[in-house]
């Protein structure tokens, strides 16, 4: 569904991706794990045409989408939704209306049926009663499941979580992982996952690839990675500072 | 050689820019003509660079009005021609004083706030979470704001000049003792509809350029400015410092083209 062929990408001074070959496998959840600053986020980024690769290419069923700007690339983008590190709910607006924002502009539904749709996406990720609340009087949990609501609205075939966990505590961890399990089951969208929770990811998602140096060093099940002899990919997994990994 | 270096850097930095500001205000531009179009969002853009700039405006003309026949009257004392108070007055508000003030001071005030709001909305990443909606940030966020102040600073002109005037009158007719009958003619026989039409394409041109430069600075804070709170701050005076000079530059050359 999703083939990433030869992708690069600079910023000044900083050679981030360097020739990345990764194809997602449709209708699965698919991890993407790497150290901080490794670039999973700017190959969200990429994915879903917010930045352009400077070689390479992301092609979605077919299209390639890195080619595009204007309305064929926002025709693509609403086959997306994305769930973004700190939420990026918009602050002007309460959270019915941060979900509802979606359904409002690219639909003609009436007002009674987006309140049914809005209320119905906030209950399933459970958010009840907190709908005329603002996004600064949230909790980051609160954020994220809003965030995910509002990324689920559309029903997309594809959605991107970047780090949805981060700054979470361990509860709140579990409940957004078990929440993006349950809705990727029930729904049956294509998730591309980026997240630092090393091993508890892997209890919820289908495929795991690993960014290294700019490039997926080993992509497979969580158990093949897991099982993974090459060094890198233990001392990831240990967390330790011994190895192949340079630390600074 | 690094001085040749440096001033090849600069050169090709200021040319992106200004490639940059250009493809930016013709987006700005045809999203004006493309439906839907977001009147909600345009009136509460209204309700903020207008109605909120009212009471600095009214404050400002007042003023304005008051020091103008002062030192007015003082001047033309000594030719024996306080008669023509009136006219020196309203055509110095209508023509010069009322577009530029006004565009300073929505400037101050909105433009500053407009450049720190989508500062905001870029490091925060919401204008990201809009272009992933399939939803234009240019139509979303900047065209309302375009709008509104293209309505607004008209309005705002044409309000500071009644109320500039009239300050002039007080502190003329009222304080100074010029005879009310030769202030008011005097206003009567000397204003023309070109000098009130000038003045409103001058505060036309005013609030495009405040709006075009404030949500230039703040939607690519990241890219000029920086990152985080600081990258908002220094967009934000940029933004103000920016629209300001246009703005006095601008009126130079409209009122060369007017006059």
């Amino acid at each position: 569904m999703i083939d990433i062929v030869n992708l690069k990408k600079s910023f000044p001074g900083q050679e981030v991706l360097q020739g990345l070959n990764l194809s997602i496998v449709a209708n699965k959840i698919t991890a993407i794990v790497g150290r901080s600053g490794c670039g999973k986020s700017v190959l969200l980024k990429l994915i879903i045409g917010l930045l352009k690769p400077d070689a390479g290419e992301v092609r979605v069923n077919g299209d390639v989408l890195s080619n595009l700007e204007g309305s064929p690339l926002n025709e693509i983008r609403k086959k997306f939704g994305m769930l973004f590190q700190g939420a990026a709910l918009l602050d002007s607006m309460d959270v019915f209306n941060n979900v509802a924002f979606p359904l409002r502009e690219k639909t003609r539904l009436s007002q009674d049926e987006i309140k049914i749709r809005v209320e119905r996406e906030l209950k399933n990720v459970g958010i009840v009663g907190m709908n005329g609340k603002y996004p600064s009087q949230l909790s980051g949990g609160m954020k994220k499941r809003v965030g995910l609501a509002r990324a689920l609205i559309m029903e997309p075939e594809i959605v991107l979580f970047d780090e949805p966990t981060t700054g979470l505590d361990p509860i709140m961890k579990t409940a957004i992982h078990q929440l993006i399990f349950d809705t990727q089951r029930r729904v049956g969208f294509t998730a591309i996952l980026v997240s630092h929770d090393i091993p508890d990811v892997f209890e919820i998602v289908d495929y795991v690839a690993m960014m290294y140096e700019g490039r997926i060093l080993e992509s497979g099940t969580p158990q093949d990675f897991q099982n993974s002899k090459n060094p890198v990919i233990q001392q990831f997994l240990k967390g330790s500072l011994e190895g192949p990994i340079n630390i600074n | 050689m690094q001085a040749i270096q440096n001033l090849g850097a600069g050169t090709l930095f200021f040319v992106q820019k200004m490639g940059a500001r250009m493809i930016f205000f013709f987006e700005m531009f045809f999203c004006f003509f493309q439906p839907p179009f977001q009147f909600k969002a345009i009136i509460k853009q209204i309700h903020f660079i207008g109605v909120r700039s009212m009471f600095i405006i009214l404050l400002t003309a007042g003023f304005t009005g008051m020091v103008l026949a002062m030192q007015g009257f003082y001047t033309l004392q000594k030719f024996g021609s306080e008669g023509l108070l009136g006219s020196a007055v309203a055509l110095t508000i209508i023509r010069e004083l009322g577009p530029v003030l006004a565009g300073l001071m929505v400037t101050g005030r909105a433009g500053s706030a407009i450049a720190a709001e989508i500062g905001i909305m870029r490091i925060s990443e919401q204008l990201d979470a809009l272009d992933t909606m399939a939803l234009n940030p240019i139509k979303y966020v900047v065209m309302p704001k375009a709008i509104a102040a293209l309505i607004a600073l008209p309005l705002l002109t044409g309000i500071f000049d009644v109320v500039g005037i009239m300050g002039g009158y007080l502190v003329g007719v009222k304080m100074l003792g010029v005879s009310a009958g030769a202030f008011i003619s005097g206003i009567e026989t000397s204003v023309a509809w070109n000098d009130i039409f000038s003045g409103m394409i001058k505060s036309v041109c005013f609030a495009l350029l405040m709006v075009w430069i404030s949500c230039f600075e703040g939607y690519f804070v990241e890219t000029y400015h920086g990152y985080g709170a600081e990258g908002v701050s220094h967009a934000t005076t940029h933004a103000v410092v920016l629209s300001s000079v246009n703005i006095l530059i601008w009126d130079y050359f409209i009122t060369t083209v007017m006059f």
